[in-house]
């Protein structure tokens, strides 16, 4: 305990001074120009190798990594948060009405041409209704999400889009702030759909801007992405009907848990949501294929991205955002009984990083641009890059599988003391699925493991449990040698032996 | 063990990105209240300053209080949670803290957008007050600092305001307060003459920063040009409905005039 105590006096002096370095990867910041309100909603970058990034305020900035220059691009957008650059001078992007195509036209650098590609969903005018994306699929098509409206406040007068006629009806989102806040919110559900599509994932046609309503069931769903294996994933925030934060992969026609959206389903005859049945919803949706556990692992997951190869030796693996922390995630996924799930490990915690890690894309040389924001929850602002640097090895879980009575655990470097890594630790839970906000950690209990070398390797092991399997529990563990010990594997499936 | 390792690495490491120069915050502060209260800016709660003025030492016991059973003050602001699980020479150890920092006063930034952007021509959507959620506001060259506030969804103008257009009240509120036009001078009701509704499909932007918007209605597309003359707000058509017309929705001090192409509206 006292050698405990005084590792943490040594770290919290050091820190005092400056930030620990992470040992694999320099955090620098990009200086955001003064004026602008520092915070990021979209990020990518163009072919010509500019960084382009939407703000809070509606603006779309271009930033010359040569010239370490900024220059205005386009203005007055309706809070963007996202945008993926389709060439040189034209960007997509997603603001609360609609998802626009920006061009600059006539060469000048400033976008001149602001195409509405589709509004075809509905706007109550809740504050909470945001929309995030776009993620472009190989065919250059765009995937949105549509967030649910919080019963923390009412709707406006006008609305865009068809009113849904299941529940509390429309005049009674209609009252002021002081009746609305006095009783009725609690009548609406905490998160409401009461316009189309709210809550669901949504497809745009990149030519025609058509749109198909792709999925359902998210609650507040900022971060889309593709993974490694061209699937859609998306992330959802702990609320109401969702225990823990979570990623999932997302197939066209799926429900993901949060039934304020299921009204939107063509041919629905369901109830009113906030009336809903979780043990019937259970049997409809589809879980997720990693949990982040609330407070250990993130509060606000964001972004998920696919690391390419030589951003350490993590390619191929994904990377996702935490507004609640200064943390970014690594999420290592596995296909197991034809069902996805894997593992989440935190990668760069402090580190000089701020919170509020909200947008990423990578560059040409292999280094992650993050844009930061927190739209007045907690969070971060500016921008920052995380480059490989060519630091000293450090050791941490390359990847893990499961087995069928166990896992697998590659490390980076040799295992050199197996006495240290015997001290390893495993606890595992599950989280409840109801209307109530979050879950507590259930039927959690410890799980003895021991580490035994693959084939006399001192980087692979087989991990041994001394209790078999059960699926829907996440798996925490705390892995002694590891640089970043806490390691979660979400069990939605185990192989046959 | 190493889990708590962790989270104090992740916490001090926060803590030292905005080190204060006088004192370090107590740990409790750190976990419990750091990620809303900022020092010298409302975040998601209020600022030092103001907790300063609100509880002086002499209300310590009103601080407390506040901490265990927090009421909502400020419409705009998210009620806080309960801090009852924090103990109470933790809470003191905060009161303290935030008492002993010595911040700036700020100036008072309600009501102004922070980093205002005055020029005009400007186009800037938002929650503006007294239309739809998808409205556009077109801030004009004019003395008289005239605003028009366009509904991309019935695509026609709503009203002239007049004065400084201000988002702020949307920016800092995440759209759960209406942001202020300015006054309005002139609201205005306006028919295609069909039953056919009118389909958006976005706009461009002129060399002096003039929007035009583009729609369709029976498939037939409709340019509108919203510039100003002088101290006149134009709107110029192309392609528009024969039975196109607009009326004023009351007494106004507003004079409308329309051409063939063109709609003028000055002030009288």
């Amino acid at each position: 305990m006292n050698k405990f105590l005084s590792y943490v006096g040594f770290i919290a002096l050091s820190l005092s001074a400056q930030a620990v370095k992470h040992p694999g990867f320099d955090v620098s910041s990009i200086k955001i120009p003064t004026g602008q309100d520092p915070q990021v909603g979209g990020l990518d970058i163009m072919p010509n190798g500019k960084i382009v990034a939407t703000f809070h305020e509606g603006d779309v900035r271009i930033y010359d990594p040569e010239t370490k220059q900024w220059s205005l691009f386009a203005s007055g957008l309706h809070e963007p948060l996202g945008l993926v650059a389709e060439d040189d001078h034209t960007v997509v992007i997603v603001q609360r009405p609609e998802i626009t195509r920006i061009s600059d036209t006539d060469g000048d650098g400033v976008a001149d041409s602001y195409q509405c590609l589709c509004d075809d969903f509905g706007m109550s005018g809740n504050y909470h209704e945001f929309s995030f994306g776009p993620a472009r699929d190989a065919e250059g098509n765009f995937y949105l999400s549509l967030n649910v409206a919080s019963n923390g406040a009412p709707i406006r007068e006008e609305i865009r889009g068809e009113w849904l006629e299941l529940g509390l009806a429309r005049e009674k989102f209609m009252v002021d702030r002081k009746e609305w806040g006095a009783g009725i919110k609690h009548e609406a559900g905490r998160m409401y759909s009461r316009v189309p599509y709210r809550g669901w994932v949504v497809k745009v046609d990149a030519k025609t801007g058509e749109m198909t309503p792709w999925a359902s069931g998210f609650r507040s769903p900022n971060g889309l992405g593709f993974g490694p294996d061209g699937e859609l994933y998306v992330s959802d925030n702990q609320g109401d009907w969702v225990g823990t934060s979570k990623l999932h992969q997302v197939k066209q026609g799926n429900f993901y848990g949060h039934p304020a959206s299921l009204p939107w389903t063509e041919g629905y005859e369901g109830p009113d949501p906030v009336k809903a049945d979780a043990k019937k919803l259970d049997e409809i949706r589809t879980p997720a294929a990693v949990w982040f556990t609330q407070s250990t692992m993130a509060n606000s997951p964001s972004q998920p991205i696919t690391i390419p190869e030589g951003f350490g030796e993590f390619g191929g693996q994904m990377l996702i955002g935490e507004m609640n922390k200064a943390r970014i995630i690594r999420v290592i996924l596995e296909e197991v009984n034809g069902v996805t799930q894997g593992a989440c490990t935190p990668l760069i915690d402090g580190h000089g990083l701020d919170m509020g890690v909200n947008r990423f894309v990578f560059n040409e040389k292999n280094e992650l641009i993050i844009g930061h924001e927190h739209l007045s929850w907690p969070g971060g602002e500016g921008m920052a890059i995380v480059s490989p640097a060519n630091n000293a090895p450090y050791q941490d879980v390359k990847t893990i599988n499961i087995t069928a009575d166990g896992f697998t655990v590659e490390f980076l470097q040799d295992v050199e003391d197996t006495a240290e890594l015997a001290k390893s630790t495993l606890v595992r839970y599950t989280f409840d699925y109801h209307h109530h906000y979050g879950s507590a950690q259930r039927e959690r209990e410890n799980i003895g493991l021991t580490f035994t070398p693959v084939d006399g390797s001192k980087k692979k092991f087989t991990v041994s449990l001394d209790k078999p399997h059960k699926e829907d529990f996440c798996y925490e563990f705390n892995i002694t040698p590891s640089y970043n010990p806490l390691l979660c594997y979400t069990v939605r499936e185990i192989p046959a032996k | 063990m190493s889990r708590t390792l962790l989270t104090l690495l992740a916490v001090v490491s926060s803590a030292s990105a905005a080190a204060k120069k006088d004192q370090p915050a107590p740990q409790a502060f750190e976990t419990n209240c750091k990620a809303c209260h900022l020092t010298d800016r409302a975040l998601v709660g209020p600022h030092f300053v103001h907790i300063q003025e609100h509880y002086p030492l002499s209300k310590r016991s009103e601080f407390l209080e506040w901490c265990r059973n927090p009421g909502k003050r400020n419409p705009n602001m998210p009620q806080m949670p309960s801090m009852a699980h924090i103990p109470e020479a933790e809470l003191i150890e905060i009161h303290n803290y935030i008492l002993n920092t010595e911040v700036k006063r700020v100036k008072k930034t309600s009501n102004k957008d922070l980093f205002p952007d005055t020029k005009r021509p400007r186009v800037v959507r938002s929650f503006w007050r007294n239309t739809a959620p998808t409205s556009i506001l077109i801030a004009l060259p004019t003395a008289e600092k005239l605003n028009v506030v366009w509904d991309s969804e019935a695509c026609r103008l709503r009203y002239i305001s007049q004065g400084e257009a201000d988002n702020f009240p949307y920016l800092r509120s995440n759209g759960n307060s209406e942001s202020n036009p300015g006054k309005i001078i002139y609201t205005e009701n306006q028919t295609f003459g069909t039953d056919a509704q009118p389909v958006f499909k976005g706009y461009r932007i002129d060399k002096d920063g003039f929007p035009t918007f583009l729609y369709t209605i029976d498939g037939q597309e409709i340019t509108e040009q919203i510039s100003s003359s002088g101290e006149s707000v134009v709107r110029t058509f192309t392609g528009t409905t024969p039975a196109f017309s607009v009326t004023a929705a009351d007494d106004t001090s507003v004079a409308v005039s329309t051409t063939s192409n063109t709609i003028t509206y000055s002030l009288k």
